[in-house]
């Protein structure tokens, strides 16, 4: 890129030349057969193979790209197969299908909407779409024993609508429909003939089973069998009636096996432990409060309750379903479907007539991430696979949405069924994480019962380390305690570096804390913020920051003009007017709106900012009722400027209230704002919360920030070192859910209802939510956590293990199910090299932390110094300033601590530049990333139009870099590639200009020229500094000679003597090529173009700019916020708006006139 | 020392916090429309006791009084409940069942507590006024029943959780010292000294006539049951008196409404305790969005 920017976006195409695939993988890539199943452990580079694997059919077995289909679960996932193809096969590589498995389902229903019998202009119907439907449904539920409360007493999520919307989720997850549940539970009537059965099953066991013996529970157990068999025997024998009359059945044998053990001892063969005649009536559940004395209270199987969860789950489901039904002809009516929807119709078009059609478009499918797949995706999956041609990537240890339909089985057992020939594959080659990070992964995941396939995990090419790599730390005794505390110096001390423990010291983007829970996240943030460690918290988890409800407020107060508690938020916070003006407008009788419209000026004691309010509050609400919604919050921060007034971690949070205002602009007509947006905002965590954990969206990382996330968020995901909190049996215990059974039931038949525990089933999920923690780690892993003791008695294990031995194999649920000993199997998994940081970095920090500044002749640590600030503010404000303390300067320069060691500085020229014309600019830019002062957007603009220069010069310069890779030659073609990038990252605005730009370019010699290198990366050490860049393109003259090449799309002319830029990069190519380059110039494509000039630079003219660049570079070690130019770059500095600028040039808040 | 005239409620307001005061009352702030439906039914149920009690006499008897009070609530209903304040009929209904099962069951032919309510009401909407300490203080009572040996005021309520009961009476002490914070209960004992001295100055006051308060719970007791044809709710009131809490707490009853008496005359609305108001009061206000006595601390950090 040129030296306007030396950013490298992440998501930009890297053709991985330099890497090779490793044995493994060339196995894979290379074979010829089909169908084939490759499971693949965490970072083993299974996308990497599944990529390499499709370039190989397109370039050795001559696949036409478009007769290969690729399926992801994620945009992000999907984006960047297609970006990869593409950067090594050129624009084949965008003719491969790359979908998730959504938006398939979404183009091929377009396709073929006529035969699906839809509506081709459908729409994907919105989470905010969904609700307003559900809220519309609310009277064909048939309510019985569902409360029709809509706002629940225990808060908004346990009304009636959320249980119908999480009701039809589960639902249709499964492809059940509102007829299949209609056929299963059959009539009311006969849902409440089942009501009491439970009861009365418990009835049983408490008339007969009270005996004080073995010998006298022995004698009624017959009876006891006899009338369960009659109430069995009493049932139909399909749908509901069909499970229940399965759970009596499995009583009866429970029965039996009671009496085979009783005989056993009565005849002497058989001890048991005392109080095991109580056994019979606990099991059945006829005693009325729980275990009686001498059966362990955890033991957790009272099995009647089983039946009794089941009939209710049918109660309230024999309720919803014709409110799920009217849900379904809403949709249908508003021409929308939902996202299950989009599966589940198109699954229903493969099985038509047409099906065979659509899956001859494809000869190849190649599925990531398959276990993640649910019932209908893999279905799906399966109707478009012809010839056996499929190739499915996995891995059932990460398998971890099994909670919200994901079936685990697809990729192993349903696999084995569907497709005899499948041939296996392993990965298990890890690029990623250290290898105790792998043997604790490995070592942990043989704790998973049930596993089908295993894998053990072995890093390749580890780098050298010197440090430690799986850290504990013990959550304190204290009940309460959540161990935030331990875990901020952790934090601190990772940053700092100092700890001996430590390799390196890290930036806070390489450190990710990786939650079970949200609640995990809370007490941290807290922490983080008191001790100013930035964060970023990814879209999942929910944070309220000032800022960010100050933006909120705004919104709200369009919404709801007479919402005058928003407009005193927005007053106070974005305008900043005092106690007095706000009283003033609060005073009069009419909305505080009209008075803040129609109040003189004078009557204020700051009118200036009273005008500025007013101002953008008349033209905001001017446009309300005609803009949409994304188009008005545009306009609200554009006129505003209110993201000025927040922090840098606000802006960070404020991206999640873009994200939902993002998702109600996604249709092709966007709503205005309205107080039901605002309502739904409100709302929006605790309705959607299960939605915004799908594993179809990935959050966007944070690299100079604390990455926090769950767990299920992370996913894919890697980071230098990770944090797991509270990693205990209470905390990570799965909570069981409603409609298992039912759900079960309806999908594989009646008798599935009691076939399994699903509690069991969710234990075995939250350890591969453990093992996918675990795995994220590439250096460092420290876990927090922690067990209590046990305190069962002797005799009462003694009880469960006779329960353990008794219960007939038709009775799935075993004693103490459910429980998690998480931590204690950490500790017994610990490889030898782990370390225990309880003591040592979760309980202090190592050298001088955060920095000190001096203040009235005192040294005060950040903390102090903050409140002395604040302090001094204050009183300056009320005006009780001190002559004396005005006088004292604040030493800021020492902010960063004399004993921490400076930041690693990473120099550029763009930087250096920088740094020549304002040492502080520099220092506030490149050394402590500071805000940029309050600007006036309105009083800036583009000499484009509202289209930024940079814009343009990125776009030329990433597409000018894409034709080269791709050896594209013709502007046509580079045309396209600039249309696409354009498309891609939203900036059509850009595009004629960047066209201009190509035009330019096509009337140079350089197109003739042969192209060596584009932006080619490049570092540079000199004298201890590091010097970092892209050069943008080397090229080949005619006459053999290598010349570098500058491009420039700005208006600004380049003077090549006194240029310092061009012999950076000559010194550069020293390194990376083997004969000398000595020319080097700019190709102006811009306005004042197109023109080539270059020069060439002799070794004495490279070594003078070495000498100023060691001696620039030398001098900014000793950085300071002191030190400035003033001149005529002010005009484009940032930060002028300090007094160092020239007095034109400031201009400050509520100063500003127009 | 003014001689403003304040209610119960307003003083409440101004114990739970004086910045909550200063914006309600003193600036007037429009919160958002929140839902009106809760409101609604007390005023459903207020005014069907109220009209019930006017149109009873001593010897109506029970089945004539419990069919006026359902025909009185039919007539309510349609004319307060707003379909508006529900998302759906099925909500609206549901709360219509379990308003009307509560005034069914108060007026229960067969000993409902309302039956005598109604009978020996002397009032109505009974406003009263007192003055101690040179504070003078003003309220409502809904009704005030002839007994025995003197008067019984009523305030209904939809249910009493919460209200000021002889085991957490202590707390009242405590809020006074600033160690608790006890809006709600303070309120109750701010409504009890009005009604109970108040009271004494009506005319229908005799001296030597023992007063008491109570506060009576619609809505204590709800159920719900489902069969197959739907649902069926129930609901049984009764009532929490709280006149011994006021004559044994008389003295912090009264110096509570003194400070908050003369908070709202001095027009001091700096929030104090400011610990325990953030911690107690901040979360539920109306004005926590705006205020900046909160808001500061969190830019502070």
């Amino acid at each position: 890129m040129s030296g306007d920017s030396d950013e490298y976006p992440s998501w930009y195409p890297v053709p991985e030349e330099g890497v090779s695939p490793e044995p493994q993988q060339e196995t894979i890539i290379d074979s010829d057969a089909y169908p084939v199943r490759v499971l693949a452990g965490a970072g083993t580079g299974k996308t990497f193979t599944m990529v390499r694997k499709i370039e190989h059919l397109i370039d050795e077995e001559d696949v036409s790209p478009d007769r290969i289909l690729a399926l992801t679960f994620t945009n992000n996932a999907a984006d960047s197969m297609r970006e990869k193809l593409n950067a090594k096969l050129g624009t084949a590589g965008y003719d491969v299908d790359a979908y998730t498995y959504h938006s398939i389902c979404n183009e091929i229903l377009t396709d073929y909407a006529y035969e699906a019998g839809i509506d081709p202009d459908f729409e994907v119907a919105t989470d905010a779409e969904k609700y307003a439907i559900v809220l519309d449904v609310l009277d064909d539920i048939e309510y019985r024993s569902v409360k029709p409360n809509v706002y629940g007493s225990d808060g908004y999520a346990s009304g009636a609508a959320s249980k119908l919307l999480s009701f039809i989720g589960s639902m249709k997850r499964s492809d059940i429909s509102p007829g299949d549940i209609d056929g299963f539970l059959g009539s009311a009537d006969r849902v409440y003939g089942l009501a009491d059965l439970p009861e009365r099953v418990e009835t049983i066991a408490s008339d007969h089973l009270g005996g004080r013996s073995v010998s006298s529970v022995l004698d009624s157990l017959p009876e006891v069998r006899g009338e369960l068999v009659a109430e069995r025997d009493g049932l139909g024998t399909d749908g509901i009636e069909a499970s229940a009359r399965d759970f009596l059945g499995r009583l009866v044998d429970l029965c039996d096996a009671l009496e085979v053990a009783f005989e056993a001892h009565e005849a002497g063969n058989q001890e048991l432990p005392d109080n095991s005649y109580k056994l019979p009536k606990y099991l059945l559940g006829g005693y009325a409060n729980g275990a009686p004395k001498g059966i362990p209270g955890d033991l957790g199987l009272e099995l009647a309750d089983h039946l009794d969860s089941f009939v209710s789950d049918c109660l309230a489901a024999r309720d919803l379903t014709a409110g799920y039904a009217a849900y379904e002809r809403e949709l249908d009516e508003r021409n929308l479907i939902d996202f299950d929807g989009l599966v589940v119709e198109t699954a229903a078009l493969m099985d038509s007539p047409v099906g065979e059609e659509i899956a001859e478009r494809w000869d190849y499918v190649f599925c990531d991430e398959f276990q993640d797949t649910d019932r209908l995706q893999f279905d799906l999956v399966t109707s478009l696979v012809t010839d056996d041609n499929l190739f499915v990537v996995g891995d059932d240890d990460q398998a971890i949405y099994e909670w919200r339909g994901a079936h685990v089985a697809n990729i192993t057992d349903e696999l084995d069924q569907a497709f005899a020939a499948l041939t296996d594959e392993p990965l298990e080659e890890n690029f990623r994480s250290r290898q105790p990070i792998l043997d604790l992964a490995n070592e942990a995941i043989q704790k998973l019962d049930h596993r089908e396939r295993h894998k053990t995990l072995k890093r390749v090419d580890e780098p050298a380390y010197d440090g430690d790599t799986i850290a504990t730390v013990e959550l304190p005794d204290d009940d309460d305690a959540d161990g935030a505390s331990q875990l901020r110096p952790v934090v601190e001390n990772l940053v700092s570096g100092d700890a001996e423990n430590l390799d390196e010291a890290y930036d806070p983007g390489d450190i990710a804390l990786l939650v079970r829970k949200h609640a995990h996240a809370t007490p941290l943030i807290d922490e983080f913020e008191d001790a100013g460690i930035p964060y970023q918290v990814a879209g999942d988890l929910a944070t309220e920051s000032v800022g960010v409800g100050t933006v909120t407020a705004y919104l709200k107060a369009l919404a709801r003009p007479e919402d005058e508690v928003s407009w005193n938020r927005v007053l106070l916070m974005r305008y900043r007017l005092c106690d007095a003006d706000i009283r003033t407008l609060n005073a009069d009788d009419d909305r505080l709106v009209d008075t803040l419209r129609e109040t003189p000026l004078e009557e204020f004691e700051e009118p200036d900012r009273v005008a500025e309010a007013r101002e953008h509050a008349t033209e905001l609400l001017d446009i309300r009722d005609s803009a949409s919604l994304s188009h008005l919050y545009r306009e609200l921060t554009d006129r505003t400027n209110i993201e000025w007034y927040l922090s840098e971690q606000e802006r960070r949070d404020l991206a999640q209230l873009e994200d939902v205002i993002g998702q109600y602009g996604e249709g092709a007509v966007q709503p205005p704002l309205t107080p039901e947006f605002i309502d739904s905002l409100e709302h929006y965590d605790s309705l959607f919360d299960e939605g915004g954990t799908t594993p179809t969206s990935q959050p966007d990382v944070a690299d100079d920030a604390v990455n926090v996330m769950t767990i299920h968020k992370s996913k894919g995901l890697d980071f230098p070192v990770v944090l797991v909190p509270q990693v205990t049996a209470d905390e990570w215990a799965p909570s069981s859910r409603t409609y298992d059974a039912l759900e079960a039931s309806l999908s594989d038949g009646a008798e599935a209802a009691f076939a399994q525990d699903f509690v069991e089933r969710d234990t075995r999920e939250t350890r591969r939510v453990f093992h996918v923690a675990i795995t994220r780690a590439e250096d460092i892993l420290v876990l927090q956590g922690g067990s209590e003791e046990g305190d069962d008695a002797v005799d009462e294990d003694s009880v469960s293990e006779l329960v353990d031995e008794i219960l007939p194999s038709r009775i799935p649920w075993q004693p103490e199910r459910g429980q998690l000993p998480l931590w204690a199997d950490v500790l017994g998994c610990l490889p030898d090299d782990a370390v225990d940081w309880t003591d040592t970095l979760a309980s202090g920090t190592v050298g001088h932390i955060g920095g000190t500044v001096n203040h009235d002749g005192e040294e005060l640590a950040v903390d102090a110094a903050r409140d002395r600030v604040i302090d001094l503010a204050t009183a300056s404000l009320n005006g009780n300033l001190s002559p004396r303390t005005e006088r004292e300067t604040l030493q800021v320069s020492s902010l960063n601590g004399p004993s921490t060691p400076a930041p690693s500085l990473s120099h550029s020229y763009t930087s250096l530049t920088a740094y020549e014309e304002c040492p502080r600019s520099h220092y506030l830019d490149y050394v402590v990333n500071a805000f940029p002062d309050y600007q006036d957007t309105t009083a800036t603009s583009d000499s484009g139009g509202g289209v930024s220069q940079r814009e343009i010069g990125v776009l030329f310069h990433d597409t000018a870099e894409q034709a080269a890779n791709q050896a594209v030659e013709r502007p046509e073609q580079w045309y396209e590639i600039c249309e696409r990038l354009a498309s891609h990252r939203r900036a059509a605005d850009a595009l004629p200009a960047a066209k201009q730009c190509i035009d330019r370019y096509f009337e140079l010699d350089l197109p003739s020229y042969e192209i060596i290198d584009a932006e080619r990366e490049f570092e540079l050490n000199i004298d201890g500094h590091e010097l970092v860049g892209y050069i943008d393109a080397v090229y080949r003259t005619p006459d053999d000679e290598l010349v570098v090449i500058d491009y420039k799309a700005t208006e600004r002319h380049r003077d090549l003597e006194g240029d310092t830029q061009l012999p950076i990069y000559l010194l550069a190519c020293r390194g990376l090529y083997d004969e000398p380059v000595a020319r080097a110039g700019y190709a102006y494509v811009g306005d004042i173009g197109p023109k080539v000039e270059t020069r060439t630079f002799r070794g004495g003219d490279l070594a003078a700019v070495r000498d100023d660049v060691t001696a620039s570079m030398n001098r900014i070690a000793e950085f300071s916020f002191g030190r400035y130019a003033a001149g005529e770059h002010c005009q484009w500095c940032q930060h002028n708006q300090l007094p160092c600028a020239p007095g034109t040039f400031t201009v400050g808040p509520g100063f500003n006139e127009r | 020392m003014s001689s403003e005239s304040l209610s119960p409620s307003r003083l409440a307001n101004y114990a739970t916090c004086p910045r909550l005061y200063d914006y309600r009352y003193v600036q007037d702030v429009n919160t958002p429309d929140r839902t009106e439906l809760y409101l609604n039914q007390g005023t459903i149920y207020h005014e069907t006791i109220e009209d019930v009690c006017d149109a009873t006499d001593r010897g109506d008897d029970p089945e004539t009084i419990h069919n006026r009070a359902m025909r009185i609530f039919d007539a309510k209903w349609d004319e307060h409940s707003i379909p508006d304040d529900y998302e759906s009929a099925a909500h609206q209904e549901y709360q219509r069942a379990e308003n009307r099962a509560a005034i069914a069951s108060f007026f229960d032919p067969d000993g409902g507590d309302g039956i005598e309510h109604a009978r020996y009401s002397v009032a109505t909407e009974c406003w009263v006024e007192c003055e101690v300490d040179g504070r003078k203080l003003h309220g409502k009572a809904d009704n005030v029943v002839r007994t025995d040996d003197g008067l019984h005021i009523f305030d209904y309520k939809r249910n009493t959780d919460g209200v000021l009961s002889s085991g957490t009476a202590e707390y009242l002490g405590e809020h006074l010292d600033g160690e608790a914070h006890e809006p709600k209960r303070v309120r109750n004992a701010f409504q009890t000294a009005t009604y109970v001295e108040g009271v004494k100055n009506e005319p229908f006051y005799e001296d030597g006539m023992t007063v008491r308060f109570s506060f009576y719970g619609l809505l204590n007791s709800t159920s719900f049951e489902s069969s197959s044809d739907g649902y069926e709710v129930s609901a049984r009131g009764y009532p929490r008196e709280t006149t011994g809490i006021y004559h044994e707490h008389r003295a912090a009853i009264w110096a509570l409404i003194r400070d908050a008496h003369d908070g709202i005359t001095g027009e001091a609305y700096e929030p104090e305790p400011f610990e325990l108001i953030t911690e107690e009061a901040c979360p539920d206000c109306d004005y926590r969005e705006m205020c900046a006595d909160r808001l500061s601390p969190e830019v502070r950090r």
